[in-house]
């Protein structure tokens, strides 16, 4: 797949939300567990019922997270912030209006490294998510059912600008954010149920020095690999529509997995209009830079950053410990692990990273197992060479196959000295006498 | 009656039909053809009247969205069981229902956000 | 007859079991079949019975430690929510709504141990300075049945006026309380923004609405005021300002309060009968030992505009929940009033005119709340007339948007600004029409305003005179 065809070049941005796994919603106190509900509508409430008379107030750990996230990603945070109201209509809506951020995001200008080059994020902000519509035909008849057990769920928005220039870049990106994100254990990110949900404004340009007068939004991308099979697909279309002199139409387009392809949703004449304005039942808030230094300082090391250190401090190599771990909590074990491998951490890791061993419950009894796997015992050098003389004489053939040429048999005869001695040796130490005894 | 004084200081500034045509359906009213003249001669009378809002030198003028001057009003991330309603509770004032859920006819149009 | 008796005179009365909680019940429902039939004041009694069982229960556990307001009747603007009894906001969409959750206000009443009899008539949605724009038929004035009980709380004010409860809570967003307690001859209270919690209350306009007390006098408002004024959880916009003991600034001498009297209120057309009232008021608040000022608030003038464009906006934003899926019925039941004030909101905050008319008006805001701090650097409260007009006939002021909308002239500025103030009887007019005052104060000063009406209430007695209909009524 070329991202250069002619002169095209892909602008591709992401904008990817995210809901956050606190206890309760983000305006109200009722249970956030839409996912595990076992019927519809049983956390719900005036506030996220969009009752009369119901009225939000803001869930601090979701405020807190959402910064976090920022400064895990190098965000600037804006120390005087609010929520909007964002209007429009929709049955999964239950106030007419979605609680938002417009104009002072929580968090702006951050940055997502990739082999391919860094994605700068454009901004970090928090909103309340909708209930859940369902189709259905009852009676007959065509219905959407719906359930607001997800609804005023927090959702984290995070936007980045268009300096994706390929779908391969694109997927990386998305992933590297969901590992932060998982690794500050802030959201579980599980795609298959729209805990975590992809959209993309795709164009071309063939001066990357301009942007494009035009930007198409795919939305309902639900995997990594459909990211890059929107984007690949809308490149293609987009570049013909080019080709023949024409602008593609500034729309939204939906992704359908089972062709590949996107399609045109309804394209609207009117763009929307969601009439922004700050949300009066919330107060703002003004945050201090001691405030966010503080929550900067419990911020975990970050993945990229622990990746370093043991590179350095412990010379294990980056693609092994890049695989090793996901969470917090088992990069604090395999820390404890590599103190208490000191110059053996290396081949440690690259064996874990391997699968040649298992990583146990605790650093000390994973250290055991492989001292215990790799301790060699010391033999009397007249009983290796007893043993050797054993399986040389009952292995006549292949000692004649080997001196005529084959000499990687040489493996064999170890394999077969080592089960004969019936202990972990020196492997080293038998090579040396087997070579000898024949040669 | 107060000042006609104030009324006449004003431009005029008139609304169409098509405007409020178009403000109606944003604002998911249906409005019938009398009403839509209804509405266009009050609100091009109160909208003049506005044009006062619109005259004032206010540039360097910061807005007030809110009077409360507290800020920073948070709550804590539990679960609040007692202000939650069963979903009968929920469901009780809906005209239809189904299995729990509610209902509407198909939405044939795609969500508009 | 019970009903015109003060809060603390019927306290004392139920507390030397002199009377019960039943007599008084059973005196609200019978004023209440007699006249709401010509006031048409309540929306929604509730069941005799039921009301019955809850004052035989409240005279058995009255204690000596029971509050003031164990037992007592009162009556709340169908604007609030109350579990298991219709909530309308006097809209034909909310028809048979049935919560399943108390507003905070009410359930502080419920803690107080007083009688919820039932829910009242309004304009619907808040949306009106005369009560005639209920989808449940107009208020009738018990001062003259022919003329309108003002607006949006005209059906609170009404009850009281009229002896069918002993006190009410009403809604005031750009005068619904203080319009109503005026033309009505009650007093009302508009708390400070945030005095009060909203939670549970049909929001009209988020950033002007303020739950408050209504009844026959300045000390009955006190003691209501104490039981629902505080901190909500619910409502992030409810104060944590401490909640004063109201009733202990009552029968604290007034001498030398500065009282300011805004020269752009007197200037514009007003009823001449009006503002010889407030005059008079202002002489005899002299007479106590206040000092009056002239004090200036220039940005009055456009507060009609300002107020409007804020409270459209935000009224056009809070009743888009209103979408028949949850609840209620569908959106072609607004009123033509609603839809104006809906279309005009969406307008205002729509893209293109957002910056020129809502953003303007949150400007013009600053400016008048400036205004009104320097003001007050001068005075401690001011003193205005509450409306420029005496009650109307029916039928005059709802077939003239614009002229509906100017007579909410005085009050305004206050709900855009955010500060208290407090409505009460003033006097009358040739024709026996009431006038009222407002003594508006600064931020969280309450308990000087109620200081300040009590003083001029025992000096005076506008607030006393019974209404026209209680006299050929028994």
């Amino acid at each position: 797949m070329l991202n250069k065809s002619d002169n095209y070049q892909l602008v591709c941005g992401l904008e990817i939300h995210a809901e956050l796994k606190t206890k309760s919603k983000m305006f109200c106190g009722c249970k956030n567990d839409p996912f595990s509900a076992s019927t519809p509508n049983i956390y719900t409430c005036p506030v996220c019922l969009g009752m009369p008379g119901g009225l939000p107030v803001a869930n601090k750990k979701a405020i807190e997270w959402t910064i976090k996230l920022g400064l895990a990603l190098g965000c600037k945070i804006n120390l005087f912030s609010k929520f909007d109201r964002k209007h429009y209509f929709y049955p999964d809506l239950p106030k007419g209006y979605q609680i938002s951020q417009y104009d002072l995001p929580f968090c702006y200008e951050g940055k997502i490294d990739t082999s391919f080059g860094p994605v700068r994020i454009t901004r970090i902000h928090l909103e309340e998510d909708t209930g859940k519509l369902l189709h259905k035909k009852i009676d007959g008849q065509e219905v959407s059912l719906i359930d607001f057990n997800r609804s005023s769920v927090p959702l984290i928005e995070i936007v980045s600008e268009p300096d994706i220039k390929s779908g391969e870049m694109a997927k990386e990106y998305a992933k590297n954010l969901r590992a932060i994100i998982k690794y500050l254990d802030i959201a579980d990110c599980d795609m298959d149920q729209g805990g975590m949900r992809l959209e993309a404004n795709i164009s071309l340009t063939t001066n990357p020095n301009k942007l494009p007068a035009y930007k198409v939004e795919v939305k309902n991308i639900n995997s990594f690999r459909f990211v890059e099979q929107a984007i690949a697909f809308e490149m293609k279309r987009q570049q013909e529509i080019l080709e023949a002199g024409e602008t593609p139409a500034q729309e939204t387009r939906g992704f359908n997995p089972n062709t590949g392809k996107t399609f045109s949703q309804r394209s609207k004449e009117d763009a929307a209009d969601y009439r922004y304005f700050p949300d009066p039942d919330l107060p703002p808030f003004r945050f201090t830079q001691a405030q966010i230094e503080a929550w900067r300082s419990e911020l975990p090391e970050l993945p990229a950053a622990i990746v370093k250190r043991w590179q350095e401090k412990f010379g294990i190599e980056p693609r092994y410990a890049q695989v090793l771990f996901k969470s917090k909590t088992k990069a604090a074990l395999l820390d404890e692990l590599w103190t208490l491998a000191k110059e053996q951490a290396p081949k440690l890791a690259n064996l874990l990273a391997n699968k040649k061993i298992k990583l146990g419950k605790t650093a000390l009894a994973t250290w055991n197992d492989f001292q215990k796997a790799n301790t060699t015992e010391q033999i009397d050098t007249s009983e290796l060479e007893k043993v050797i003389a054993q399986v040389l004489a009952s292995n006549a053939e292949a000692v004649t196959r080997y001196q005529g040429g084959q000499t990687q048999l040489l493996n064999f005869f170890l394999g077969q000295t080592m089960k004969a001695l019936g202990k972990k040796v020196d492997v080293k130490q038998v090579l040396e006498h087997l070579s000898l005894a024949l040669s | 009656m107060p000042d006609s004084g104030i009324l006449s200081l004003v431009k005029t500034a008139k609304i169409s039909q098509d405007l409020v045509q178009k403000i109606a359906r944003l604002a998911a009213l249906n409005p019938t053809q009398k009403q839509l003249q209804t509405y266009q001669d009050n609100l091009d009378e109160i909208i003049s009247y506005m044009d006062e809002v619109k005259n004032l030198n206010l540039e360097s003028v910061p807005e007030t969205a809110r009077v409360l001057e507290e800020e920073n009003i948070f709550r804590d991330d539990e679960v609040k069981t007692e202000n939650m309603f069963s979903q009968k509770e929920a469901l009780a004032n809906a005209s239809r229902t189904y299995q729990g859920y509610f209902v509407v006819d198909k939405i044939l149009e795609n969500k508009e956000e | 007859m019970l009903l015109n008796k003060s809060i603390k005179q019927l306290a004392e009365l139920l507390q030397a079991k002199k009377i019960s909680s039943v007599d008084l019940v059973l005196e609200s429902l019978s004023r209440i079949e007699k006249l709401n039939p010509q006031i048409n004041s309540f929306i929604k009694v509730k069941e005799k019975k039921e009301l019955l069982k809850i004052a035989e229960r409240l005279d058995q556990s009255r204690n000596k430690d029971s509050s003031v307001l164990h037992g007592i009747p009162f009556s709340l603007k169908d604007a609030y929510i109350t579990r298991d009894l219709q909530t309308t906001a006097a809209s034909k969409i909310l028809h048979g709504f049935t919560p399943k959750f108390n507003a905070t206000v009410y359930q502080k009443l419920i803690d107080a141990n007083s009688i919820l009899i039932g829910k009242n008539n309004m304009d619907a949605w808040g949306h009106g300075a005369s009560n005639e724009n209920s989808d449940y038929g107009a208020v009738k004035n018990p001062w003259d049945l022919s003329r309108v009980a003002g607006g949006s709380s005209g059906g609170s004010a009404a009850s009281i006026a009229s002896h069918m409860v002993s006190f009410a809570i009403g809604e005031d967003t750009g005068g619904s309380i203080r319009n109503p307690a005026s033309f009505c001859n009650i007093s009302g209270l508009k708390v400070t923004y945030g005095r009060v919690s909203r939670y549970g209350a049909i929001a009209y306009a988020s950033s002007l609405d303020t739950i408050g007390p209504m009844a026959k006098s300045v000390e009955d408002l006190s003691f209501i005021l104490e039981a629902i004024a505080g901190k909500d959880q619910l409502d992030a916009s409810s104060s944590q300002q401490k909640v004063d003991q109201y009733s202990k600034f009552l029968g604290q001498d007034i001498k030398n309060k500065i009282i300011g009297l805004p020269e752009e209120f007197l200037a514009t057309s007003i009823d001449p009968e009006i503002k010889m009232a407030i005059e008079k008021a202002a002489q005899e608040l002299e007479k106590l030992g206040a000092k009056i000022i002239p004090i200036s608030i220039p940005t009055a003038k456009k507060a009609i505009s300002i107020y409007y464009l804020i409270a459209a906006s935000e009224t056009s934003s809070n009743l888009a929940r209103y979408d028949s899926v949850r609840y209620g019925q569908g959106r072609s039941l607004f009123s033509d009033e609603n839809c104006r004030r809906i279309i005009l909101g969406t307008y205002a905050l729509s893209a293109g005119y957002a910056d020129k008319l809502y953003k303007n008006a949150q400007k013009a805001r600053t400016l008048l709340i400036q205004e009104y701090e320097a003001a007050f650097k001068k005075c401690d409260v001011l003193l205005a007339p509450v409306a420029p007009i005496l009650p109307t006939k029916l039928g005059e002021l709802i077939n003239n948007p614009l002229q509906n909308m100017l007579a909410d002239l005085y009050t305004v500025t206050i709900n855009i600004v955010g500060v208290p103030s407090l409505a009460i009887p003033a006097g009358f007019s040739k024709n026996k029409l009431p006038i009222g005052l407002q003594l508006i104060g600064k931020k969280f000063h309450e308990g000087e305003l109620l200081q300040l009406g009590y003083a001029y209430q025992q000096v005076t007695t506008w607030h006393q005179q019974p209404a026209s209909i209680l006299k050929h009524a028994k």
